[in-house]
Formats: structure tokens, C-alpha cells, sequence
């Protein structure tokens, strides 16, 4: 297999030298020269020095003749760029991309780019997250068109309900609670007649849209 | 002062990425023409280059902010805009912004600007309204009685 990484950083280069290890063709573009000197040293030589925008560096790439095309760089819109040059102007069929905000993973699944979320920045959300709100915490965005996403929300006592059985709840539409796991590290697969106590944490299918509403009936309002 | 005759209706709302010359010629000509322009950059000092009364009438809406952060766009009223114009200087900023605009946020017109010609014929191919300052200066140059 051919592959064409855009961007040799980190990931790039990792990707690359996973790619050689499984016998498989590679070049990487980028427009940092040190970068380029770097990957050639230790993976022979495989960089192109150019800018993974413009498609006479694309060209020089070989991408016309590639069966994967890779964007790797920390900038969307490059990395979308790139794809749709890959895909739309040089016929490559597969492509996909690192999506740093995980924002724009929607886009790039509607664009048609296999997206892969930044794992750093969703591990970064998390800690954002669990500084700004109380409860809930994303785990990761479910590809699918209606956003998707898992997330975990830990039960804070509710004045006047010791335990809710879980068929009560009035859980919005699009929302699914896959898994309980109780304040002792029991986990199990929940059913209506499940009851949820204070200390539990819950796995929950949702959507971004269905995401306030969720909030609102397991761990009430925002305000204060 | 001419009033535009006919039933009242709410101006247009238009977002425009990227303040730089471009950016600011059209927020200033949009808002003389009666549409509510918003204006996002993350340089404040690019503000400078409106004109200070469209600004102080609120006819211009300036927002410091960075356009590929979906916080920053939804704070320029993306979700309310008639129309989306992604002028910045960054060719591929302005093909993200634009694509979000057309497909995550449904604005119905989006104009963007690419100034690299093979980008601009792919993203014209794909149904973007893509414009390119080169491609315009020259055919109007190539146009030009000589």
C-alpha cells in the first residue's frame, strides 16, 4: 500500500514508521525542513519539503498515485484542505485526518474525511470540563451524523430522592444509559427496574443537543 | 435621509471572518447598504480599519475572536446569519469556516475567499462559492480596454 502523510510531527512520524514496520510505502509532507532532515534520518528517506496545501507539493508527493492519504498536522483546516486536495483534485479515495478541535469532527464525517479526535485535546476537555461543570464528563464523540457522544455523569445526592429507579427517569429522547457502576466498583448493564443512588456513575449515550435536558433530570440545573 | 420603500423587514445578518482591507471594505459597504454586519478577528486592532460611525450605530458588530473556534462563531451570531463571508488572509481557514458555515450551520449564502487557483476550482466544483482576489484582478486587468 502507498500512503501519503500530511505533516510530520509527532503523530506523523509515528505513523509513518508503524506504516514501514508493516512493509508499506510511505511519504510525508511537510514544509519545516528540520522536520523533513529528522524524518529522513531515522525512517530513509521518505519526507517531501512542501506545504501539504498546495498541490504541486501534493504532486511531488505522489499523491495521484496513492491508496491512503493521511493528514496528521495540528491545524483543521490543513488537515481538511489537504483531504479534499487528496481526495477531489487527485482521485484518492481514502482519506483521513486527525481533527484537533473536536468540533469540526461532524464536518469531516460530512465531508467524507475519516476523522480521528485528538486524544490529547479530548483528555484535555475532560479536565476543562470537570473544572467548569459539576457531574458530567464527555468520554468520546460517537461517529454518527447527529453528534453522538458518550459521556459519563456521576449522581450527586438529590434533596428528597435516596434512590431513583431508572424507569422513572424521565431521560430525553436519543439518550440511552448503558452502563451503571456503583459507589463499590460494581458494574452492571442497567435495566428499568435499576435504581440509581447517589455516588453511582452512569455511561449514557446522548446527543449534543439532548446533552442540557440529560443534565437537568440526573443532576438538576446549573444554576446554583 | 432615502428610506427604502416597501413593508419593513428585518435587516439582513451577515458574518464576516477576517477584518483585514477585504474584510472591512465589504462590512462597511454591506452596512451602508442596511444589513447588520458582524465582524470577527482575533486582532483587535484590526477593528481599526471600519468606519468608526458604522461601529458606534451598531451597524457593525465587531467580535474579537477566532473563527475555527466553534464558541467564537456561535458568539457572531452564526446560527442567525442570512449570510457568511470567510475573508481572512488564510486560505484554509477560510475553506474550514466556510465548509462549517454551509454544512454544520446551515447559513444559506457562503462566500469564501481562496486565493490559490486549484483550491479555488476544487472548492467551486464542490459547490462553494469560492472566490479568488488574483483570478478577479486579472480578468478585470485581461478585460481592460489595452
Amino acid at each position: 500500500m502507498y500512503v501519503v502523510i500530511a505533516g510530520g510531527g509527532r503523530l506523523g512520524a509515528s505513523l509513518a514508521a508503524w506504516l514501514i514496520s508493516g512493509g508499506h510505502e510511505v511519504s510525508v509532507v511537510d514544509f519545516d525542513r528540520a522536520a523533513c532532515v529528522r524524518l529522513d534520518e531515522t525512517l530513509g528517506s521518505v519526507s517531501v519539503l512542501g506545504n501539504c496545501i498546495e498541490a504541486e507539493a501534493l504532486a511531488r508527493a505522489g499523491t495521484n498515485r496513492a491508496d491512503v492519504f493521511a493528514a496528521t498536522t495540528r491545524d483543521d483546516g490543513v488537515n481538511m484542505v489537504a483531504c479534499q486536495l487528496a481526495r477531489h483534485h487527485f482521485g484518492v479515495s481514502r482519506t483521513m485526518s486527525v481533527v484537533n478541535n473536536r468540533d469540526n469532527a461532524d464536518l469531516f464525517g460530512l465531508l467524507g474525511i475519516g476523522a480521528s479526535v485528538d486524544v490529547t485535546n479530548l483528555v484535555l476537555g475532560g479536565f476543562q470540563e470537570g473544572f467548569s461543570t459539576r457531574g458530567m464528563m464527555h468520554l468520546m464523540p460517537m461517529t454518527s451524523i447527529d453528534g453522538k457522544t458518550l459521556v459519563s455523569v456521576k449522581i450527586p445526592p438529590i434533596a428528597g430522592t435516596e434512590e431513583r429507579l431508572l424507569g422513572r427517569i424521565p431521560l430525553p429522547e436519543g439518550t440511552l444509559v448503558t452502563l451503571v457502576i456503583t459507589r463499590d466498583g460494581s458494574v452492571s448493564i442497567p435495566t428499568a427496574e435499576t435504581t440509581i443512588k447517589a455516588g453511582d456513575e452512569i455511561v449514557v449515550v446522548t446527543t449534543a443537543t439532548a446533552e442540557e435536558e440529560l443534565r437537568e433530570v440526573l443532576i438538576g440545573p446549573l444554576v446554583e | 435621509m432615502q428610506r427604502p420603500s416597501g413593508p419593513v423587514t428585518t435587516p439582513k445578518q451577515t458574518v464576516i471572518t477576517g477584518c483585514d482591507d477585504l474584510g472591512a471594505t465589504v462590512s462597511a459597504a454591506l452596512a451602508e447598504k442596511g444589513y447588520v454586519v458582524t465582524v470577527l478577528d482575533p486582532r483587535p486592532e484590526a477593528f481599526d480599519r471600519l468606519p468608526r460611525d458604522l461601529v458606534q450605530q451598531d451597524r457593525i458588530i465587531v467580535v474579537v475572536g477566532d473563527a475555527t473556534r466553534h464558541e467564537d462563531l456561535r458568539r457572531a451570531s452564526v446560527r442567525d446569519a442570512d449570510a457568511f463571508m470567510a475573508l481572512s488572509g488564510s486560505d484554509s481557514e477560510n475553506a474550514l469556516v466556510g465548509q462549517l458555515a454551509k454544512h454544520v450551520y446551515h447559513v444559506p449564502t457562503v462566500v469564501c475567499r481562496i486565493d490559490d487557483p486549484t483550491m479555488q476550482g476544487m472548492y467551486t466544483r464542490l459547490g462553494l462559492d469560492a472566490i479568488s482576489g488574483t483570478a478577479l484582478v486579472a480578468r478585470a486587468v485581461l478585460e481592460a480596454d489595452v
